[in-house]
C-alpha cells in the first residue's frame, strides 16, 4: 500500500497516495473546476503535462501555480477559483 | 523575487530520453554538464512514472549513468527568456533562477496537439496523453465511464 498524504483543497481535507501531483488532489476533492477563464469559465487539466495552463490554482498562497507540475506535500494548502 | 545563479558548460532543457542521453554524452568532454526540466523529476512525458508501481524505466538506467558522470539535475524549473547570449530565467517554486551556460541543447520533447472543438475547454475534457500523465500520477478512473473522440496511436 502506497504512503497517504493529507492535503487542503478549498478548506477540505483530500487524502492522496503520495508521488501524486496537485491536479490528481483536486479533482479528487470534487471541486468543479480548477480556475477561471477572463471570461469567467471554469476551466480544468488538459494537457496534463505542463503545457496548457488551465489547472493553474493557488498553492500555500502561491496563485498560477500549475497543478499538474506540483507534487503535493503533506498539510498543502489548495485553493481554486470557484 | 529571490534570484540564484547556476553555472555550467552544457545546459540541455528537457530530462526525457533525448535530454539524458544528449548529457550522458556531452559528459564525456565538458566539465560541467546540467538538465534542467520543468517536471519534478526525469524521463519526460515517455518515461513518465506510474506512482503505484515500482520504477522500472528505462529512464532509471541513463539516470544512473547521467549521475555517474556527474551530471546536474534541476528539476520544476520552467525556462522562460533568454535575456542574453549564455543566460537562461527559470521559473521556480522559490522564484525565478538565473542559468549560466556556454553551449546550449534543447531537447524538448513533443506535445499534443488537440484539435478545437466547443466545449474543448470545460474541465473534466483533456487529452489522451493528459489522461494518463493524470492516472499516472495517481488518479484512478475505475469504474467512472470515460468518452474516448479520436481514434489515433494514441488511444
Amino acid at each position: 500500500m502506497l504512503e497517504q498524504i493529507t492535503l487542503r483543497v478549498n478548506g477540505h481535507a483530500v487524502r492522496v497516495p503520495a508521488g501524486s501531483t496537485v491536479s490528481t488532489a483536486v479533482i479528487i476533492s470534487g471541486a468543479a473546476g480548477f480556475r477561471r477563464s477572463v471570461s469567467g469559465e471554469l476551466r480544468g487539466p488538459l494537457c496534463g503535462i505542463g503545457i496548457c495552463f488551465e489547472c493553474r490554482v493557488k498553492i500555500d498562497g502561491r496563485a498560477h501555480s500549475r497543478s499538474c507540475q506540483v507534487p503535493c506535500e503533506e498539510g498543502m494548502d489548495v485553493l481554486t477559483d470557484e | 523575487m529571490n534570484e540564484s545563479r547556476h553555472a555550467c558548460d552544457i545546459l540541455i532543457i528537457g530530462a526525457g530520453p533525448a535530454g539524458l542521453a544528449a548529457a550522458c554524452r556531452a559528459a564525456r568532454g565538458a566539465k560541467r554538464v546540467t538538465i534542467i526540466d520543468d517536471n519534478p523529476g526525469p524521463g519526460g512525458q515517455i518515461w513518465r512514472r506510474d506512482q503505484r508501481k515500482p520504477n522500472a524505466s528505462p529512464a532509471l538506467a541513463w539516470l544512473r549513468a547521467a549521475r555517474g558522470s556527474g551530471v546536474e539535475f534541476i528539476y520544476g524549473a520552467n525556462v522562460f527568456d533568454q535575456p542574453g547570449t549564455g543566460l537562461v530565467l527559470a521559473e521556480t517554486r522559490d522564484g525565478v533562477r538565473e542559468i549560466g551556460y556556454r553551449q546550449l541543447i534543447l531537447a524538448t520533447g513533443a506535445r499534443e496537439r488537440l484539435l478545437p472543438f466547443p466545449g474543448w475547454t470545460l474541465p473534466n475534457v483533456c487529452g489522451a496523453g493528459g489522461l494518463q500523465a493524470l492516472v499516472k500520477s495517481g488518479l484512478s478512473i475505475e469504474g467512472k465511464r470515460v468518452v474516448v473522440a479520436g481514434s489515433g496511436p494514441l488511444l
